[in-house]
């Protein structure tokens, strides 16, 4: 099982952290309402695709291929070797057939695609090739936009097919997946030629003409020679893209954004450049401001960002009676308003908010970026949230991952995106745009929006390591 | 009443709405008075000292790239008419770390009902500064009109003064125009008019009273 991520996910605040989380092996997933909408905060139905195909026919690299090319953030990589059956002691595993139907747990991965279809999460067994049973620990899965379940016999159960929409059947020649198996079994596995052919005639080869051919008449798509055919590929990516669309979905507004040709979104409020902002990013933005100052003035800026950001709140009419005695048209707030804090970068514009926003309840989430640069959950701890409008508070964005995952977690205890405010100092064109084609009813309000971002994403020309700067943990 | 270069309102949104409703309320209590003055007073501060001069600067951020910017150009200070300006300098303390601040005492008398100087304790190089000029109401514009004079002939250029208040009366800032052209004003909301008691209308009341706790009558 791959979790797969194509952008690199990860924030200027992120990077580096990976060190500093003790329990990494806890991960904490949003519970309960499965965190995958569309823009109008429908659930939406994620596509499902099978690959089959004999032995060593490229099915993993076609699907990597696919992948690579669709450039869509959320796609689950589901393996059928993960759904082996325990094999039982009394069994010589040299003589057992893993190619044949028997040795899958059909039912097991017919509810997993069910579940991982209803947008809950799932757990995927770890199948160990050396005891031949599985592993106590399982993988945790949640949801996606594009799910991907390939092996030999993918197309084997009718249950399992009718599930899928889109079904692919790999189909390298014979001769090419003999020498692959060969070189592979050979090189990588340390086993003997001979050993290697007796099984693939004994147990491959049968299954393959018994069993796996046979499964071509269900596929929708017959890719002759695996992953050498780019036009094959293409054309998949292509289809898989329009399924996609179909289904509410569109690439275009969810990663790979064409920067140039995209409107500024109406949902996008940057503070007036004055001199005077101008003049406080000039200190934040100095690599040499010192921490007193730097927290001085990211308290001032953050006042005036919050208070902007108010802005957005409902607020109706309100005649009052002055002191003089007269009659003030005016406007009063409206709303239950709740702050959700980004740790650790959003711990920074906390005590802005509560000089601004008295007792205001405020929620925090921890959110990093794993190994594959893919933003997890670590932690969450929410106020009642019914009703309530929230302002979400991190100081950067720069890739939009993490903020992406905040505003999901916001989404599945049932906020809607229009009574979401996220509150940034500074982000990168890129990923502001990225998050608002993405949460079009969203409200962010900023200070100033940054032409690029670095390939390692930081923000340029940006202000650092925004935390590490305020509470002084940087290594200078 | 025409918003000329000289006189700037604070962009006019819900948010500083509401705010206004809160402190203009003749309900509202003491402790939330002071609270959302302070939240109105932090915003005028901001938006004055964007009205000084400022020089372009280029500098280097943590990841090596360089950001033009601005700094600012001069030395400043701040002066509050005793007693409502007082209730400014939190505010101008919370944004401006290390200010000066002078104090003019200018009270109404009895006999003539002009304008009167009584105290005035100024920074000593207050000619070479910008000057940051606090007080809440600007209704006639007499006392304020006053305090100028001071400044004015303690050296400070009439263009260096920045004059910031809550809530202004169209006759307060013509009359206040007419005398010292070259002051930048710095206001939330412009009234409709005063009454025939010069009062702010529909204003806010006594503002030192509110703030300060005195309005016991």
């Amino acid at each position: 099982m791959n979790g797969l991520n194509n952008d690199n996910n990860t924030s200027s605040s992120n990077n580096n952290n990976n060190n500093n989380i003790i329990n990494t092996n806890k991960k904490v997933y949003t519970s309960g309402r499965p965190p995958w909408y569309d823009s109008k905060g429908n659930l939406k139905d994620p596509l499902v695709i099978g690959v089959c195909g004999g032995s060593a026919s490229g099915k993993t690299t076609v699907c990597d291929k696919i992948i690579a090319n669709l450039n869509v953030r959320w796609v689950v990589l589901l393996s059928m070797d993960s759904f082996y059956l325990n094999l039982s002691k009394e069994v010589d595993p040299t003589k057992y057939n893993f190619d044949h139907p028997n040795a899958f747990d059909y039912d097991l991965m017919v509810k997993t695609i069910k579940d991982l279809r209803a947008g809950k999460k799932v757990s995927i067994p770890m199948y160990c090739f050396k005891t031949h049973s599985r592993l106590p620990h399982k993988d945790t899965v949640y949801g996606a936009d594009v799910i991907i379940l390939e092996g030999i016999l993918t197309l084997y159960s009718k249950e399992l097919r009718d599930l899928m929409d889109i079904k692919i059947f790999i189909d390298t020649d014979d001769d090419v997946r003999l020498a692959r198996r060969l070189k592979r079994d050979i090189a990588e596995r340390g086993r003997t030629l001979e050993n290697v052919l007796h099984q693939y005639n004994t147990f491959v080869k049968p299954s393959f003409d018994d069993y796996i051919i046979p499964l071509k008449k269900y596929a929708d798509i017959i890719v002759p020679r695996g992953s050498d055919n780019i036009v094959a590929i293409n054309l998949l990516t292509n289809h898989i893209r329009l399924k996609l669309k179909e289904r509410g979905f569109d690439p275009e507004k969810t990663a790979g954004l064409n920067l140039d040709n995209l409107e500024m979104p109406k949902a996008i409020h940057v503070l007036e450049e004055t001199n005077q902002i101008k003049a406080m990013h000039s200190i934040l933005r100095n690599k040499n401001t010192k921490i007193g100052d730097f927290v001085f003035y990211s308290d001032r800026l953050c006042a005036l960002i919050i208070e902007e950001a108010l802005t957005y709140l409902p607020f109706t009419d309100k005649t009052v009676i002055t002191p003089t005695g007269a009659q003030y048209h005016g406007m009063t707030l409206n709303a239950k308003v709740c702050a959700l804090i980004v740790l650790r970068a959003g711990g920074c514009m906390e005590q802005p908010l509560r000089n601004i926003c008295k007792g205001i309840p405020t929620g925090k989430v921890l959110i990093q970026s794993d190994e594959k640069k893919k933003p997890q959950l670590f932690y969450e701890k929410l106020p009642d949230l019914t009703d309530s409008h929230v302002l979400v508070l991190d100081p950067t964005i720069a890739t939009g991952a993490s903020s992406e995952m905040a505003i999901r977690v916001l989404l599945d205890h049932g906020v809607p995106e229009n009574k979401i405010i996220f509150v940034s100092v500074i982000t990168s064109l890129k990923g502001i745009l990225y998050l608002s084609y993405r949460f079009p009813e969203v409200n962010f309000v900023v200070s100033a929006i940054d032409k690029s971002l670095s390939e390692e994403g930081f923000i340029l020309p940006g202000i650092g390591n925004y935390s590490d700067r305020y509470f002084g943990t940087s290594c200078n | 009443m025409a918003e000329t270069n000289n006189v700037v309102v604070l962009k006019s949104s819900r948010q500083l709405k509401g705010l206004f409703t809160i402190i203009r309320n003749r309900d509202t209590k003491r402790e939330d008075f002071i609270f959302y003055s302070d939240r109105i007073i932090r915003l005028l501060i901001e938006e004055g000292l964007n009205c000084l001069p400022f020089e372009e600067t280029t500098i280097t951020t943590p990841t090596g790239a360089e950001y033009n910017g601005v700094s600012f150009a001069s030395k400043i200070c701040g002066v509050s008419i005793v007693r409502a300006g007082e209730s400014m300098e939190a505010g101008l303390r919370a944004v401006c770390k290390h200010i000066k601040i002078g104090k003019i005492l200018i009270q109404r008398d009895e006999e003539t009902a002009m304008p009167k100087l009584l105290y005035a304790k100024l920074p000593n190089d207050i000619a070479k500064r910008h000057v940051l000029l606090l007080d809440p109401m600007l209704a006639t514009g007499g006392t304020v009109t006053q305090a100028i004079e001071v400044l004015l002939e303690r050296g400070v250029k009439e263009e260096n003064i920045v004059f910031i208040n809550l809530v202004a009366a169209p006759e307060g800032i013509k009359y206040f125009q007419d005398r010292h052209p070259k002051v930048k004003i710095v206001t939330g909301e412009i009234d409709e008019r005063l009454n025939e008691k010069k009062y702010i209308m529909p204003g806010i009341g006594d503002f030192g009273d509110l703030y300060f706790g005195t309005n016991h009558h």
